[in-house]
C-alpha cells in the first residue's frame, strides 16, 4: 500500500510569478543576500534544537551519561506515546526521511515546505532523540532549514524558479550547522538533493552554509561533534585493512537498509491504532537494550562514537554496539519516530571501524594506525554504503579529521563500500523511501550512473555533396544533380556551414540574371557548430530549424565527420531503451 | 479642465503604492534584520541558560567523581568523570582525572588512549607525560618511560614546577634501578643532587639510593649533610656509619655508631660499635700503626683463623694435620707456612708483604661453611681481611 499523505503537502498553494519587474542581476543579488539570512536562521534554529535535546534528555533520562532504571525505561517508552499522538494528530507531515521531503519540494511543489513541518520536526525530533530513541539530528536539521528557507521565499515572492531552488540552499544550511561541517552539507545536497550545481546555485548554498556554521560556531563552539584523535596512515600494507573494513562495512550497510526496506511497509501497514504504540514499543525495546547494559545505542551516541575513537571499548564491545544501532535504529525509524539517520549511520561506522582496527592491530601491531583512524575512515564508508553519498563520504571524513595523509585509505574503503553494497542493493535508500511513499522522486544515483547518448553515438556518414560558398550557383546545382541529392551542404567560411534545397539553388539558377555565387543565397543563421562528443540534448535544441547538421571536428571546424537528422536522432534513443 | 478629487486621490494612492512596491526589497531586507536580531537575542538567552547548566552538572559529577576516586571506588569514578566530560569537552583536568580512574580501576589500555590524546593536545605537559611514564614503566617499557619521564622533568607543570620535577626524576631513578640500569641511574641521580632541596628527607633519599647503586662515597657524604642538617636524625647517622664502615673508614664510623646509639640505644648499633672497634683493634692494614703493632695484629689475626679452622674440622670431623687433599687441610698447610713467616718477621715491609697472603686465608676460613656461627671476632676478621692486602690511609 502506498501512503502519500504524511510526505505531501495536501494543498500546496499555487505559486506564481509575483516578482516585481528586475534585472537578472539584481534578483541574482536577492537571493544570494537571502542565502545568508536562511543560514542565520538555520543556523540559529539548529542550535536552538541541539540545546531543546540536551535538555530534554537531561530531563527525561537524567544528566548522567548513563541513565538509570526506571528512567531508562519508562522514558522513551512514555515520550514515545506523546510523539506518536503528535505526529497523528498535529504534525503528520514530520515522518519519514527530511531529504525526500526537500526533494519533493524541489521537484513537485515548486518549494513549497509548510513551516509547520519545521516546527513539528523541531518537537518531535527532539523529543525522540531527548528521550533515547536511536535517531540522529541532522535530516531533521536538514529539513527545517529547507522549511525556513522555504517559508522565507514564498513571503519575499521570489520567482517560481528561485523558490524551487531556495528549499536545498536552506537543506544545506540546516545541515551544515548540524554537521558543523560546511563542505561535507554543500556536496550532500548537490550530491543527493539537486543532482547538479549552477554558479548562482552554488553560490547561495555555500553562503547559506557558511553562515548557518559562523552562527553554530559562535553559540556551540568550533570543536567538532567528537574529538578527532591524531589519525595516521602507517604503511601501504595497512591498506588490506582499510579494504576490510570496506567490505564490512558495505555488507553493515545493506543489512541496514534490506531491514529498513522490509520493515517500514509492514509497520505501515500495521492497523492506524497500532501507530498510537509503534514508537513506544520501539523505545521500550531500546530503553531495555540500554538497562541491559549497553546505554550507549540510545539517542545519536555522539559521546560514545568520541570514546570509539579513544581506543574506550574493546573489539567484541565495538561489534556488538555496531550490530546493535542498526537493530534499534531500525526500529526508531520504522515505528515512524521522526529523527535522521546520519548520526546512527556514523555511529554504526565508528564503531565497525574501531572493530576492524582492533582486530587488525591484534595480528600487525606494528603496521597499524590508531583506532580513531579507523573509526574515522568507518563513518565515511557507511556513508558510502548506506547513504550513497560517495563525494560527501570522502570529503566528510577529510573535513572532520582535517587530514589529508589518511586519503588513500578512506577512498579505497569507500569505494569498495560503495561498489559492493550497490551490487548487493540496486535501490539507494533515500530512493527506497520515496519509492514506498508513493513518489516519483528523481534518483541521483541513478541520474549519476545515466549513460548520456552523444552524437557519435547516432551520426552518420556524410552523404550529401558538400560545396564551397564561393563557387557560383549552376556549378554547386550540377553537382548535387550529378549525386541526385535534394540538399547539399554548404561550407561558408568563415562563417561556418549551412545547407541549400537543389530546388532553391535551381530557382536561383533560373530567375537569377547575374550569375550568383552560393554564398549569396545563404540565410542567416548559420548551422551551429555540433561535435562528436556533444549530448544528443543539445542537438535536439536545434535541429528542428535544419534538415540535418554537419558534426565537425574539435580542432579543425572544417572537417566533417558526419552528419546527424533527427531521424539519426530518434534511432539513436530508440536503440538506447532495447 | 479640473481634476475631480476622487480621481486625484486615487492617483496619489497608486502613487504611493507604487513607492511602496520599489521599496519593497529594502523594507524586506530591514525586516529580516529586526527578525534576525530578535532571533539572536532568544537563542542568546536560551544558549546562556543551556550553558549555565553544563556549568553547574559538569561541576557536580567531577566532585562526585573525584570524591570517589579518592574514596578508592575508581569503578564508580569513571561513569561520573565521563558524565562530567560530557558538559565540559574540552576540559583537560577532567580528563586527566578519568584517564587516572581508569589507571585506578586497572582499565591501563582505555587510560593511555587518553593520556596520549591529552598528550597530542598539549605535549609538553608534565603531569600527562609523567603519567604515561608510570604507565610505559608498569609496562617495563624503559625506552618510553625514559621519554616520558624525560618529558615530565622538563615538561610544564602548573603548580610547584621545581618539586614536581624533582618527584619525576625521583620516579625516573626507582624505575632505572629497578630495571638494574645502575649507570643511567647514577647519572639522573648525580643531576638531581645538583637541583634537590635541602631538606633532610631529600638528602636522606639521595643517600640511600646512592647506597643501592654501590656508591658508598656519596652516599656518606649524603648521609653526614642529612645528619648535619637534622643533628638528632639516628637513620642518617646510622646511614654515615654504615658508609663509612664499607669504605673501610672505621673510625668514622665508630664514632657515627656511636652518635646513632647515644640518641636512640638499640641492640644491633651496639653490635656494630662492638664490630666496628674490634675491626679497629684487629686491623694491620692501618698505615698509622707501627712495625710491632702490625705483628701483633696479625699474630691476633692467626691465632682466630686457628680458631675458625679447628672449630670447622670438628664439625666436618676431618683430621687437618693430615694433608690428603681436603679444603681445610690446604688452609691448614697454608695456615702453618704463614706463621712459619711471621715468626720470622719483624720489619715492617716484610709484615707488609705477608699481609695479602693472611687476608686469602682468612678469607677462605672464614667463608668456609657448616662451621658454626661466626663469633664478632670471626665478623670483624672477614670485613677487614676481604677487601684486600693494601694499606689504608
Amino acid at each position: 500500500m502506498i501512503d502519500t499523505s504524511v510526505i505531501s503537502p495536501n494543498t500546496p498553494p499555487l505559486i506564481e510569478d509575483r516578482a516585481a519587474p528586475e534585472t537578472p542581476a539584481q534578483g541574482e543579488r536577492f537571493f544570494l543576500l537571502l542565502a545568508i539570512f536562511i543560514g542565520i536562521f538555520s543556523g540559529l534554529a539548529v542550535v536552538c534544537f541541539r540545546i531543546t535535546i540536551d535538555f530534554l534528555r537531561i530531563e527525561l533520562l537524567g544528566s548522567s551519561v548513563t541513565p538509570t532504571f526506571p528512567r531508562i525505561l519508562l522514558a522513551p517508552a512514555l515520550t514515545g506515546i506523546v510523539i506518536a499522538l503528535l505526529v497523528m494528530f498535529v504534525f503528520p507531515r514530520v515522518r519519514g526521511s527530511g531529504v525526500n521531503q526537500t526533494k519533493s519540494a524541489l521537484y513537485i511543489y515548486d518549494g513549497y515546505i509548510p513551516f509547520r513541518t519545521a516546527i513539528g520536526k523541531f518537537i518531535c525530533s527532539a523529543l525522540a532523540i531527548g528521550s533515547g530513541q536511536s535517531l540522529g539530528p541532522e535530516d531533521p536539521s536538514l529539513q527545517m532549514g529547507a522549511s525556513i528557507a522555504s517559508a522565507l521565499g514564498r513571503r519575499l515572492e521570489l520567482t517560481r524558479e528561485r523558490l524551487r531552488l531556495i528549499a536545498p540552499v536552506g537543506a544545506a544550511a540546516g545541515l551544515a550547522a548540524a554537521f558543523n561541517s560546511p563542505i561535507s552539507a554543500i556536496l550532500f545536497v548537490i550530491e543527493e538533493v539537486i543532482g547538479r550545481w549552477t554558479a548562482g546555485f552554488l553560490g547561495a548554498v555555500v553562503l547559506s552554509a557558511v553562515s548557518s556554521v559562523v552562527v553554530s560556531r559562535y553559540f556551540l563552539g568550533s570543536e567538532p561533534l567528537f574529538r578527532i584523535p591524531a589519525v595516521q596512515f602507517i604503511a601501504p600494507t595497512e591498506l588490506l585493512a582499510y579494504a576490510a573494513l570496506g567490505i564490512v562495512g558495505a555488507i553493515a550497510s545493506v543489512v541496514f537498509a534490506k531491514a529498513i526496506q522490509y520493515l517500514r511497509p509492514r509497520m505501515k501497514a500495521l492497523p492506524t491504532w497500532t501507530q498510537f504504540f509503534q514508537p513506544a514499543l520501539a523505545g521500550l525495546i531500546i530503553g531495555a537494550m540500554g538497562l541491559a547494559g549497553r546505554p550507549e545505542i540510545m539517542g545519536a551516541g555522539y559521546e560514545f562514537m568520541d570514546q570509539a575513537m579513544h581506543d574506550q571499548f574493546p573489539w567484541k564491545i565495538l561489534a556488538i554496539l555496531a550490530g546493535l544501532k542498526i537493530l534499534t535504529t531500525v526500529l526508531s525509524f520504522v515505528s515512524g519516530t521522526p529523527g535522521g539517520m546520519f548520526a546512527p549511520t556514523l555511529f554504526i561506522g565508528a564503531m565497525l571501524g574501531g572493530a576492524v582496527g582492533a582486530v587488525a592491530r591484534m595480528f600487525i601491531p606494528h603496521l597499524t594506525g590508531s583506532i580513531g583512524t579507523y573509526a574515522l575512515v568507518g563513518m565515511g564508508v557507511l556513508f558510502a554504503g548506506f547513504l550513497r553519498v560517495p563525494m560527501t563520504s570522502v570529503f566528510m571524513v577529510l573535513e572532520v579529521s582535517g587530514n589529508y595523509s589518511i586519503i588513500l585509505p578512506v577512498i579505497l574503503a569507500n569505494t569498495l563500500s560503495y561498489l559492493i553494497s550497490r551490487n548487493l542493493q540496486p535501490v539507494a535508500i533515500f530512493d527506497l523511501l520515496s519509492q514506498q511513499d508513493g513518489l516519483g522522486l528523481p534518483s541521483m544515483e541513478e541520474q549519476r550512473e545515466e549513460r548520456v547518448l552523444r552524437v557519435e553515438d547516432a551520426m552518420r556518414a556524410v552523404d550529401v555533396p558538400v560545396i564551397d560558398s564561393q563557387i557560383p550557383a549552376d556549378e554547386a546545382l550540377r553537382v548535387a544533380e550529378e549525386q541526385g541529392a535534394a540538399e547539399i551542404l554548404v561550407d561558408d567560411p568563415p562563417f561556418g556551414w549551412s545547407s541549400l534545397t537543389v530546388g532553391a539553388l535551381r530557382d536561383a539558377v533560373e530567375q537569377s540574371p547575374s550569375e550568383p555565387t552560393v554564398a549569396s543565397l545563404l540565410s542567416e543563421p548559420h548551422m551551429p557548430p555540433i561535435h562528436p562528443d556533444h549530448s544528443l540534448d543539445f542537438v535536439l535544441r536545434h535541429i528542428s530549424q535544419w534538415p540535418f547538421l554537419p558534426v565537425t571536428h574539435r580542432a579543425n571546424s572544417r572537417r566533417i565527420v558526419g552528419l546527424i537528422t533527427m531521424n539519426d536522432v530518434m534511432k539513436a534513443f530508440d536503440r538506447s531503451l532495447q | 479642465m479640473e481634476t475631480p478629487p476622487k480621481r486625484k486621490w486615487a492617483s496619489r494612492v497608486k502613487a504611493w503604492k507604487e513607492r511602496i512596491r520599489a521599496l519593497r526589497r529594502p523594507i524586506y531586507v530591514v525586516s529580516l534584520w529586526l527578525l534576525a536580531a530578535g532571533f539572536f537575542a532568544f537563542t542568546f538567552s536560551v544558549n546562556r541558560l543551556y550553558a549555565e547548566k553544563r556549568a553547574h552538572l559538569s561541576a557536580y559529577w567531577f566532585q562526585q567523581g573525584q570524591a570517589e576516586l579518592e574514596q578508592g571506588q575508581p569503578e564508580n569514578a569513571i561513569p561520573d568523570l565521563r558524565t562530567a566530560l560530557l558538559y565540559s569537552h574540552a576540559n583537560q583536568q577532567y580528563e586527566l582525572n578519568l584517564a587516572r580512574a581508569l589507571v585506578a580501576a586497572n582499565r591501563v589500555p582505555e587510560a593511555r588512549s587518553y593520556f596520549l590524546n591529552l598528550l597530542e593536545e598539549a605535549p609538553g605537559s608534565g603531569p600527562i607525560n609523567l603519567e604515561l611514564a608510570r604507565l610505559a614503566a608498569k609496562d617495563d617499557d624503559a625506552n618510553k618511560a625514559r621519554r616520558y619521564f624525560n618529558g615530565a622533568i622538563y615538561g610544564a607543570w602548573d603548580n610547584d614546577p621545581i618539586l614536581k620535577r624533582q618527584q619525576a626524576r625521583q620516579e625516573l631513578i626507582s624505575f632505572l634501578i629497578t630495571n638494574d640500569l645502575k649507570t643511567q641511574a647514577h647519572g639522573e641521580l648525580m643531576s638531581y643532587t645538583a637541583e634537590m632541596p635541602t631538606t633532610p628527607n631529600a638528602q636522606l633519599w639521595v643517600a640511600r639510593t646512592f647506597t643501592k647503586l654501590g656508591d658508598d662515597r656519596n652516599a656518606l657524604d649524603f648521609f653526614v649533610a642529612a645528619s648535619q642538617t637534622n643533628r638528632r636524625d639516628v637513620t642518617a647517622l646510622l646511614g654515615a656509619g654504615w658508609a663509612a664502615f664499607r669504605l673501610g673508614r672505621y673510625r668514622e664510623a665508630l664514632e657515627y655508631f656511636k652518635g646513632a646509639e647515644s640518641l636512640h640505644e638499640d641492640p644491633s648499633t651496639l653490635q656494630m660499635i662492638e664490630l666496628v672497634s674490634s675491626v679497629i683493634e684487629l686491623n694491620p692494614f692501618d698505615s698509622s700503626i707501627s712495625a710491632t703493632e702490625r705483628r701483633h695484629r696479625l699474630v691476633l689475626a692467626m691465632g682466630i683463623a686457628d680458631e675458625r679452622l679447628k672449630t670447622c674440622a670438628g664439625s666436618h670431623d676431618v683430621d687437618i694435620d693430615t694433608v690428603t687433599g681436603d679444603p681445610l687441610q690446604l688452609a691448614r698447610s697454608q695456615w702453618n707456612y704463614l706463621n712459619r713467616q711471621l715468626r720470622g718477621t719483624y720489619n715492617n715491609s716484610g709484615l707488609v708483604q705477608l699481609l695479602p697472603p693472611v687476608a686469602s686465608l682468612i678469607t677462605t676460613v672464614e667463608h668456609q661453611s657448616g662451621c658454626g656461627p661466626q663469633t664478632p671476632h670471626d665478623q670483624a676478621m672477614l670485613r677487614i681481611y676481604q677487601g684486600g692486602g693494601e694499606l689504608q690511609r
